[in-house]
């Protein structure tokens, strides 16, 4: 394999400490246990179930907010839960992503009339990525990551691309 | 369900002095309409005495254009009888709380303060139970909702971070708003953890110098919750520890407070299903099934006996998918990781079909006024044939894995006991109730849809403990695949549905329709004044009277196994705070 190469006696990589970073954030994002409604038992529950299965694409779930790269923004939020999702945010350590499942999450879903409900999370955090669906299947959430990882991805050439550019 | 004789009724409440208008409303019951100084010697004289109406259903109000009504719905469970006790109370004024006479009303009584713009006296904690300080009453006619302009056009700016503090405070009158929480008096009698006895030391091995000998310790508050993988939701509970023991509880709610019963003033008839589906999001159908029942209550609608028979069918194939939520996070909190993976296999299965027929996994909006959605398809019939096959053995596996391990039996007996009077006091109804030796079950005992006609028991126990509470909801599963396996074999011909218009307009009146959730009675309460839309819908929600009665269970316990004290009540975030 192409590793075994790689891994010889005297072998050496040259790799952008950059590129080396890319990999390990895209492959490992670790999901804040956090679920607020419904879509948690999707988008949770089912999604580190037997049949979806995300643990194979590197995507697992912490307890801990310090422990965790993204966090899943899984149901309503309201002006009582607001404060305490800003908090869960900034405990996060730097790179964090959010992920905004759901019409409540991304716009306040079916009860955005309701004056007490926020209208859509993005009014307390910033958002990465927004899963239409109420709630949303798991692929869908599945499709999600899959765009966040491309996010990424394309963040780090854009840096990589400038930091060429700089150099010369 | 029968009705008691209102001249009894004016009969016992003339004996001590009050004077009560009680006339018996149709397609409702018995209401009796009491002043709001008389209000305290009426429930008392209702609970005690020969009306013997221990158990409190629910309690909520309604803004009547005029005045607010605080409904009261009493029963009795001996003679299987209802009653609605109305006390009529002016805007702004004072509500004398009642959880002496009925320790049941203790959460519902602060929701419905500020929910209504009343002050609260007399509660042992008078805090704003699901919003925050600064929300108007929301359930008040004149508290408007956001108009379709604001929500069409939506703002994307982010809000400062010193504007989203909140702080709750308390509903009492005159009080200043910060008050310190006052302690449950139903938790005083909690005896202190004994002192730490001195044991003899090995030899070899020396005490610590003296003054470190005597272990103090410290009470401190835990904050457990919002964000805690064990609280199933977005619960938070404030833990007053002695160590690693509790020794105070106070639950925190409101944190999914979205509006249901708000927002269902603005739906038509028809479009209550969707709202309904988000309260208890495990068990959908139910929650459908209830506006459904009380809609066709309203409009007096004659429901097929097909539609009836595969509304037993998705319902209880729902109670399955519900009760394996309960059950591999339970052993979860336990320290179980294995029974959830197995489970939620079989979970996955069970969404297939559900999927085949409603077309949603979650969100089904199947159940609607005079029917159900569409008919079963033949792929279906032999998805669930297929099902009920390997499920009758999975169960016994699943039963063996973790009910059957020593371990979890040892944290779950003897924990979290409830006594009977305790659960009745305290308006715990479903298998938790069940499980504390009282055989009361919505489908058997005020049976609707199709359940007259199914074979099944009630499984119950009377130890009262979380083992309890999880024998009689896995024993609930068998009898659930029982259920279905009939569905399935002698499902008769006819309609899918009756014939109802596309808008309905009920004519004005008042019912209440309840059904048997997985979690306990799920009960509608429909306020019709003759338009599209109801003129109020209280839903009531099984879960947070087992919210309550869990809170007042937890002092004396570890902190580990308030954990498991919490799940084996099985309740639902979305529910309690609607």
């Amino acid at each position: 394999m192409a590793i075994d190469k790689l891994t010889g006696e005297n072998s050496t990589l040259f790799i952008r400490s950059e590129q080396l970073f890319d990999v390990a954030r895209r492959k490992s994002l670790w999901y804040m246990g956090f679920g607020i409604a419904c879509c948690a038992i999707e988008g949770l529950m089912h999604a580190s179930g037997p049949r979806y299965d995300f643990d194979r694409m590197g995507v697992f779930f912490r307890a801990s907010p310090r422990q965790s790269d993204v966090m899943i923004v899984a149901g309503t939020v309201n002006w009582k839960m607001a404060p305490v999702v800003k908090r869960l945010y900034d405990e996060m350590p730097e790179p964090k992503f959010v992920v905004a499942m759901g019409a409540c999450a991304s716009t306040g879903g079916p009860f955005r009339e309701y004056p007490n409900v926020v209208m859509g999370v993005d009014k307390v955090v910033p958002v990465d990525v927004y899963i239409p669906g109420c709630p949303p299947r798991p692929e869908a959430v599945q499709y999600g990551f899959i765009r966040l990882m491309d996010k990424i991805k394309a963040q780090t050439e854009e840096r990589l691309a400038h930091a060429r550019s700089d150099s010369h | 369900m029968h009705t008691p004789d209102p001249t009894a009724i004016s009969g016992a409440l003339d004996a001590i002095g009050v004077s009560a208008g009680v006339e018996e409303v149709a397609k409702l019951g018995v209401v009796c309409r009491v002043a709001p100084a008389d209000s305290r010697s009426t429930l008392r004289a209702f609970k005690e005495g020969d009306l013997a109406f221990g158990f409190l259903v629910d309690l909520f109000g309604v803004d009547t254009g005029e005045a607010v009504d605080v409904v009261y719905h009493l029963r009795s469970f001996s003679r299987d009888e209802d009653v609605y006790v109305k006390v009529e109370h002016e805007y702004g004024a004072n509500l004398e709380s009642m959880w002496d006479i009925y320790p049941a009303g203790l959460m519902p009584e602060r929701e419905l303060a500020e929910m209504f713009g009343l002050t609260l006296s007399g509660h042992p904690n008078p805090r704003r139970l699901l919003t925050t300080d600064g929300c108007p009453p929301f359930l008040l006619k004149g508290s408007e909702i956001r108009a379709e302009d604001e929500v069409r056009h939506r703002e994307r700016q982010v809000v400062a971070p010193e504007n989203l503090e909140r702080t709750v405070s308390s509903l009492e009158p005159e009080q200043s708003p910060h008050a310190a929480p006052a302690k449950m008096p139903l938790q005083e009698g909690i005896a202190a953890p004994s002192a730490v006895q001195p044991v003899d030391l090995p030899a070899g091995l020396h005490r610590a110098p003296t003054g470190v000998d005597e272990l103090q310790t410290e009470r401190l508050i835990l904050s457990m919750g919002p964000q805690h993988p064990s609280t199933h939701g977005v619960l938070r509970i404030n833990l007053e520890i002695d160590g690693e023991e509790v020794i105070g509880s106070e639950c925190h709610i409101g944190y999914l407070h979205r509006g249901i019963e708000k927002l269902a003033e603005t739906r038509r008839f028809t479009a209550l299903g969707p709202l309904m589906d988000r309260g208890d999001y495990l068990a959908s159908m139910h929650a459908e099934l209830a506006t459904s029942l009380a809609t066709e209550q309203l409009l007096e609608v004659e429901v097929p006996r097909r539609a009836n028979w595969l509304r037993v069918l998705m319902g209880e194939l729902n109670r399955i998918s519900s009760h394996i939520v309960w059950y591999g996070p339970n052993g979860l909190d336990a320290g179980s990781m294995g029974p959830f993976l197995y489970v939620f296999r079989d979970r996955e299965y069970m969404l297939d079909i559900l999927e085949d027929i409603t077309g949603g996994r979650m969100m089904f909006n199947y159940m609607r006024p005079g029917g159900v959605l569409r008919d079963i398809t033949p792929e279906a019939d032999g998805k669930i044939r297929k099902f009920l096959k390997f499920f009758n053995q999975h169960i016994d596996e699943n039963d063996e894995i973790l009910m059957g391990n020593e371990i979890f039996q040892a944290r779950m007996k003897d924990l979290g006991v409830f006594s009977k009077e305790g659960a009745l006091a305290f308006g715990l109804t479903g298998g938790n109730l069940r499980a504390s030796g009282f055989d009361f079950d919505v489908r058997r005992d005020q049976p609707y849809a199709a359940y007259p006609e199914m074979d099944f028991e009630v499984p119950v126990s009377t130890d009262g403990d979380a083992y309890a509470r999880c024998r009689v909801r896995l024993d609930e599963m068998r009898q659930s695949a029982r259920m279905i396996q009939q569905c399935i074999d002698g499902l008769p011909e006819g309609d899918f549905t009756a014939k109802v218009a596309k808008v309905l307009r009920p004519p004005a009146g008042e019912t209440y329709a309840a059904v048997e959730s997985p979690r306990g009675e799920l009960g509608v309460h429909l306020v019709a004044d003759g338009s599209d839309s109801p003129y109020r819908m209280r839903y009531r929600p099984p879960t947070l009277f087992a919210l309550q009665a869990g809170e007042q269970a937890l002092p004396g316990t570890l902190i580990a196994d308030s954990v498991v004290l919490m799940g084996s009540l099985d309740f639902v975030l979305g529910e309690i705070d609607r």
